[in-house]
């Protein structure tokens, strides 16, 4: 034991050394390190976390945003859409209207020629008629009285239209 | 080969080998006397052995270290504080891996180890530890002749021979040796040869303190001590089943005193593998400064840097082992 330098006092200071040196360490080295190392874990966590709720809360805005877009576009096309129907509509209803303003206007000249022409035939078959009679009285003179003339006349131009 | 006799390589390597013979030449070292026991440096009438100071020495160094590692913490780290966390984390992610639920106790005592262990072993690469200390009346065996430089002295390698062995043998030596060589002994209490040159020993004031086997056999005691605190904790009387063993028939018994006495060989081989190691290292890196004072030396300051590392890592690591192997059942196998 001599030769080999051990000594009971020398390992007793040793050991007691030791010991000493786990408490001081303890104290001052391992405790102040792991709790930075356990703080900084915490804190790291922890803005991760906000990080991740960060990028989340982005992406929630940005989908909104695009939904809105969407939205409007749609509305817009929409808009459009009925605009362009309410316009065919309105112009389907002029050309409508229009047609059949012509067509009456068509209509009551049509008419109105008819009648003009009506007219001027009964004014044309009295004028022959009066035409006729005094013909008729100059050749005859007078041998018939003016009714039995008139009858005739009238047959006459009755027999005319027929023909016409 | 062309590259090799590059006239630049050629130059380096004379310059290299030159230096090496001038050393060996003009400045040559001594070869201190190799012992086992820690020399003991006289402080204030006590013999306090260079191993135990040089132990205070790491201590104040770590503390030092803890102090100015965590004196102005940061969030981001930096410097001392950076290397403090870096060392502790990635020791206490082995101790978890290992340890498990347990890292958080066991983690002190395995960085104290490990700390310790290192910080000692590497001042021991320091200049000046094993080197300068006090010149003492050779107590038996060799002696160097002793030269001053400066306000200093040195030993040479030029060694004497002391008939006499013991305190009361050097005394002797020095009656015989008459007046004028006694008014030189009382300047610094050393004795002379006939011829009137004084001769003495190096007590270093420091020395590694793994050399000593007081610091490895201490630490391997309070490792072994704690594995079996250890495992009682954990397992409590069935604890001492793996000792005494009567369930598993002789073979068992038979086990059970084997398991005891490698206990006790765990501690043996603990403490000497740490001192075997450092020790040798030590005495390597005399013999290599004593061959070729310069340059030689430098790739085995190398080697022991890392053989002071090794080696307090293994000593941490397997205390680690053992308390991870003590608290688990061993009584699964029945």
């Amino acid at each position: 034991m001599e030769a080999l330098g051990l000594n009971l006092n020398f390992f007793i200071a040793q050991t007691v050394n030791f010991i000493v040196m786990l408490v001081l360490l303890r104290m001052f080295l391992y405790r102040p390190i792991m709790n930075m190392l356990d703080q900084r874990r915490e804190k790291i966590r922890e803005s991760l976390q906000a990080a991740e709720k960060a990028r989340a809360e982005v992406v929630a805005s940005q989908k909104a945003y695009e939904e809105e877009l969407a939205k409007a576009r749609r509305e817009a096309q929409e808009i459009i859409e009925r605009a362009r129907e309410a316009a065919e509509r309105q112009r389907n209803e002029i050309l409508a209207e229009a047609r059949q303003e012509a067509e009456q206007l068509k209509k009551r000249a049509q008419e109105e020629i008819a009648y003009e022409r009506q007219q001027m035939l009964a004014q044309l078959r009295d004028e022959v008629a009066q035409l006729s009679l005094s013909i008729a009285q100059k050749v005859i003179g007078a041998a018939l009285d003016e009714s039995k003339q008139r009858e005739l006349v009238e047959k006459f131009i009755a027999e005319a239209g027929d023909l016409k | 080969m062309k590259r090799l006799l590059n006239p630049k390589v050629l130059v380096a390597l004379v310059l290299i080998v030159g230096a090496m013979v001038i050393s060996k030449m003009y400045f040559p070292v001594p070869l201190p006397g190799i012992q086992l026991p820690a020399e003991g440096v006289p402080i204030l009438g006590f013999r306090v052995p260079n191993t135990f100071i040089h132990t205070i020495l790491a201590d104040i160094t770590l503390i030092l270290f803890a102090v100015l590692a965590t004196r102005n913490m940061k969030d981001i780290p930096d410097g001392l504080q950076n290397f403090a966390e870096w060392v502790i984390e990635g020791f206490y992610s082995i101790t978890e891996d290992i340890a498990g639920d347990r890292a958080r106790r066991w983690f002190p005592i395995i960085m104290t180890i490990f700390l310790l262990v290192i910080v000692a072993n590497w001042w021991e690469l320091v200049p000046g530890v094993d080197s300068v200390g006090v010149i003492e009346a050779p107590h038996g065996g060799k002696g160097y002749i002793v030269e001053k430089i400066g306000p200093f002295y040195t030993v040479t390698n030029e060694e004497v021979v002391v008939e006499h062995y013991g305190e009361e043998g050097a005394k002797e030596a020095e009656k015989g040796e008459g007046g004028a060589e006694a008014e030189a002994k009382e300047e610094h209490g050393l004795p002379k040869t006939e011829d009137g040159r004084e001769y003495g020993v190096l007590i270093p004031f420091l020395r590694a303190s793994a050399t000593d086997l007081n610091f490895t056999l201490a630490l391997a005691v309070i490792s072994m001590v704690l594995v079996q605190y250890y495992g009682i904790q954990a397992l409590g009387m069935s604890y001492f089943s793996k000792f005494i063993n009567f369930k598993g028939g002789i073979m068992g018994f038979i086990v059970g005193l084997i398991e005891t006495v490698s206990e006790v060989a765990k501690i043996i081989s603990f403490a000497f593998r740490l001192f075997g190691n450092i020790f040798a290292g030590q005495v390597l890196l005399f013999i290599m400064a004593f061959l070729v004072p310069w340059l030689l030396p430098v790739p085995f300051f190398g080697l022991e840097l890392f053989v002071g590392f090794i080696q307090a890592f293994v000593f941490a690591m397997l205390t680690l082992v053992f308390f991870a192997s003590a608290v688990e059942a061993h009584d699964e196998h029945h």
